[in-house]
């Protein structure tokens, strides 16, 4: 049944939400913070750290994911303050409970955890584990834009399948494939994010100062 | 024949906040813990005047909280809804929905 009132807020709730991922901001810090995962592992397997590291290795790696999402949360906020802010206006989204910070090191923990989980369960079959890690991350894409509306996260989601089963596919080895396939999906983000934030800036000019007031 | 309960339920309806600005204004504000007058504007599409004179009516009433400050040398204004106006938002979308579900079903033509 139609109902414009409770559809319109409805609407105004999400469209309020998205506002969070319309400069392309996050994008970048979450692209970011995956590269510095790919470099994790582009130096493990440069030092060979899976032989010399043994069963640590997995432990390293989560404290890396933990600290990685956790640095963003700086950097966002600071591109927020420069970038944003300024053209469409100041706003502190509501925080959830448990804290923000809580929730960072939970999902940097979450996804080290189903990286690692992953990575033990197709131990000695190559670079399977990589297709599946793609599989996780595309889904929580495909998640964020249904979730949000953001039909570019699908794109970046789909592309992101593709580069899991790529990696799994022509690259030997698995943490040479986990390299290449977060530095390719890092890379996707920033870029995704990047463009969004110039055309942002293009459709959004700087308010003048003392303008923004009532 | 309909029945006097949606009637009366209509009639319950907040109506500070069932004005179409207004409801978009509070809506927005209870997503997000404060904003300032330039995220309102850019969101709501009112004239500075229209949102500058429904903040008023919504601080009358102690369902907003505005806030003069400053940010670095830039002075601000910060609005925020307060907890009156949390319970006011949040019992209007109740009576609202209340209201839609009393409502008997219309057939499409």
């Amino acid at each position: 049944m139609n109902n414009p009132p409770e559809r319109e807020i409805r609407q105004i709730i999400r469209k309020t939400q998205r506002e969070w991922y319309a400069d392309g901001i996050w994008e970048m810090g979450f692209g970011g913070a995956i590269l510095l995962i790919a470099l994790f592992y582009w130096v493990s397997e440069w030092l060979n750290l899976a032989q010399r590291l043994g069963m640590g290795l997995p432990v390293v790696q989560l404290f890396f994911f933990v600290a990685a999402f956790l640095g963003t949360r700086w950097f966002i906020a600071a591109l927020k303050e420069r970038v944003a802010f300024p053209r469409t206006g100041y706003v502190v989204f509501r925080r959830p409970q448990p804290r923000l910070w809580w929730r960072r090191i939970a999902l940097g923990f979450g996804v080290g955890m189903a990286v690692g989980g992953l990575q033990v369960i197709f131990a000695g079959e190559g670079s399977k584990s990589v297709a599946w890690v793609g599989l996780v991350f595309a889904l929580v894409m495909v998640f964020l834009s249904l979730r949000f509306g953001v039909g570019r996260f699908f794109l970046v989601g789909l592309a992101t399948f593709g580069l899991g089963m790529g990696a799994a596919v022509f690259i030997h080895g698995e943490w040479a494939g986990m390299a290449a396939f977060f530095t390719a999906f890092g890379a996707i983000n920033l870029v995704s994010g990047l463009v969004t934030m110039f055309r942002f800036i293009r459709r959004y000019p700087v308010v003048p100062e003392g303008q923004e007031e009532e | 024949m309909m029945s006097e309960e949606p009637i009366r339920r209509v009639a319950g309806l907040d109506r500070l906040i069932h004005e179409p600005a207004r409801m978009a204004i509070v809506t927005i504000l209870s997503t997000v813990e404060k904003a300032d007058f330039l995220f309102l504007l850019h969101h709501t599409g009112l004239t500075r005047g229209n949102l500058s004179a429904h903040l008023t009516r919504l601080e009358s009433a102690g369902y907003i909280r505005v806030e003069k400050t400053y940010r670095g040398k830039v002075p601000q204004t910060l609005i925020s809804l307060t907890e009156e106006g949390r319970t006011a938002f949040e019992t209007y979308c109740r009576q609202l929905k209340a209201f839609v579900n009393s409502l008997p079903e219309q057939k499409n033509e």
